[in-house]
């Protein structure tokens, strides 16, 4: 394996998949870079859906949009398949493998054996790259690991076919061509705007109201549910911010990260502030984490209360962010 | 009853019971209206079944029913069965089907 | 964060791979950090398995009791539920609820089993068994 290390090693999967294919065509763009110009940052909260047993909370946008929006911003032209059958999925990969071409593909997590069993659950919109195959064996690079990893051929297919939400339905995916030369500053505005839009929009569920709504729950969760079900339902938000692969508190330091590349690379002193303004907000998202898996434990004095209006607090500070960019940069 | 129809049911009745190993039950028992999948039915056959069935259909009349939407429909009766394999199988193939 | 805040709480269950958290460095650049785990993380995630486990080993006593058959804890062990392990299969989710019952699934024929056996990757022998109560 040592053939196939991984230089890129990244915080989460589809930033992570975006970076290497792009590098791979000669085009730098940093996972954090791809977050921003993706316009990955999100935030929503939809209570009515639960997933595994939880109201779905997720800190980034739909899967799939951060790849598709670099791509399209960048002027790059990519390919997806997906496959009715997962024995033309399996040939097709291993033609796409024999020409030699970089293939991500989209999976459900749970049946990567090379992953640690504590973060396999079922999720269909994990993403790797497939890098060669060894007998029957494929060799796996996953963004989150350092080291390439062999997965056998059953493995794969049940990842690659989970059903269920999300399902991958063997998704396979590439790049093509990409134009020489593309706007940097009109690609990171572009980015930004949408991130900006998306998260100011007084719309229910979404966004800076997204977290009030949430606030709103985490008050009512003690008072009308079981304390084992309060619990696990701020367990699973806490998961969502710093489990699943964000870089830190719900991807707000990596999009910290994205405002302070692209703010030195313009030599713009309003990315750069802002960069400093969203340090500070994940800041606030970690000790957020802190209190609730505090309350969780029955470890400290905090109750659900005091955790619903740090997470106020929070919101509040990251909505003057979004503020400060509309207002400094687009 | 057309003819042609009685018979591919017989068969596809008879094929289906020795498919799923289901015992102490002949073709005749088995009504054309009757439901023949789920609980508290004459040959108590599941999913699991379904999968025989779809296996004869395809490798005896090239017929692909896709997704468990499509099953669902189709395998509500013997009848509803047969009459979807004399609208969407060759008549040839029906033809060699029956006489086997 | 800064680069020396990143957390590195040495998490058992990374089983020996690191995380990435993005940090500020002396320079002002934000940069990726090798994280070996957060205790807060590791507690969330702790919480979940806990329910998990619990709920495992509640299944695992009815199945010893004879109220669910040995396909309902190999079902959950895989964090599956009716309606997933049906769907993966492409069969209805009323046939795995009836499968869950002792007394059919004891009367299924081997290849029926033999399905639910291959997409868990065990042998039947295994799909029949469930563990000891008293493992661990």
């Amino acid at each position: 394996m040592s053939d196939y290390k991984n230089r890129n090693v990244s915080a989460h999967c589809e930033t992570g998949v975006t970076n290497i294919l792009f590098e791979e065509k000669g085009l730098k763009v940093s996972e954090p870079m791809a977050l921003g110009i993706g316009s990955g940052l999100f935030f929503f909260y939809l209570p009515f859906l639960k997933v595994m047993g939880n109201p779905l909370v997720s800190y980034r946008s739909f899967p799939g949009t951060i790849f598709k929006k670099c791509c399209q911003r960048l002027g790059v032209t990519y390919i997806v398949e997906r496959f009715r059958s997962k024995e033309k999925g399996a040939k097709r990969l291993d033609n796409l493998i024999q020409k030699k071409i970089l293939v991500g593909a989209q999976t459900n997590i749970y049946w990567l054996s090379y992953i640690p069993k504590k973060f396999r659950f079922h999720f269909n919109a994990h993403n790797i790259l497939i890098l060669d195959k060894k007998g029957s064996d494929y060799i796996v690079s996953d963004p989150l690991l350092e080291e390439a990893a062999i997965c056998p051929p059953r493995s794969l297919e049940k990842a690659r076919f989970s059903k269920g939400p999300l399902a991958p339905k063997g998704m396979l995916y590439y790049l093509k061509n990409h134009s020489k030369d593309f706007d940097y500053e009109q690609v990171v505005r572009k980015g930004i705007r949408e991130t900006v839009n998306r998260m100011l929009v007084p719309m229910p569920f979404i966004g800076i109201r997204a977290m009030k709504s949430l606030s709103k729950s985490i008050r009512k969760w003690p008072k009308a549910l079981s304390q084992r079900r309060a619990r696990l339902y701020l367990a699973s938000v806490v998961r969502m911010q710093e489990e699943i692969g964000t870089g830190g508190a719900g991807f707000r330091y990596m999009y910290a990260g994205f405002l302070n590349e692209s703010g030195t690379k313009l030599n713009n002193k309003a990315l750069i502030e802002a960069s400093k303004q969203m340090e500070a907000v994940a800041d606030e998202w970690r000790n957020f984490a802190t209190l609730a898996v505090g309350v969780c434990k029955e470890r400290s004095k905090a109750n659900y209360d005091d955790v619903a209006d740090h997470l106020l607090a929070t919101a509040a500070r990251e909505e003057a962010v979004y503020k400060y960019l509309k207002e400094n940069f687009l | 009853m057309n003819e042609n129809m009685n018979q591919l049911l017989f068969k596809l009745k008879s094929d289906l019971i020795e498919a799923v190993g289901a015992k102490n039950i002949t073709p005749d028992e088995i009504g054309n209206e009757d439901q023949i999948f789920g609980d508290n039915t004459a040959l108590e056959l599941d999913s699991l079944d379904a999968l025989e069935l779809v296996t004869i259909l395809e490798q005896n009349f090239d017929l692909k029913i896709n997704g468990m939407k499509a099953s669902r429909d189709i395998f509500q009766s013997f009848n509803k069965i047969g009459l979807h394999v004399l609208e969407h199988a060759s008549e040839n193939s029906v033809k060699s089907y029956i006489s086997q | 964060m800064k680069v020396d805040q990143v957390p590195q709480d040495l998490d058992q269950g990374y089983e020996g791979i690191y995380k990435i958290r993005y940090a500020r460095d002396k320079d002002g650049n934000i940069i990726k950090v090798k994280s070996t785990g957060w205790s807060v993380e590791e507690a969330a995630t702790g919480c979940a398995w806990e329910d998990i486990n619990e709920s495992l080993i509640d299944t695992l006593k009815k199945v010893k009791g004879g109220k669910l058959s040995p396909l309902a804890y190999h079902m959950e062990e895989a964090l599956l539920t009716p309606q997933l392990l049906a769907q993966n299969l492409g069969i209805w989710t009323w046939t795995v609820k009836r499968h869950l019952k002792p007394q059919i699934f004891k009367n299924l024929s081997d290849k029926k089993k033999q399905i639910y056996a291959d997409y868990f990757e065990i042998s039947l022998n295994d799909l029949l068994q469930t563990p000891s109560l008293y493992d661990e």
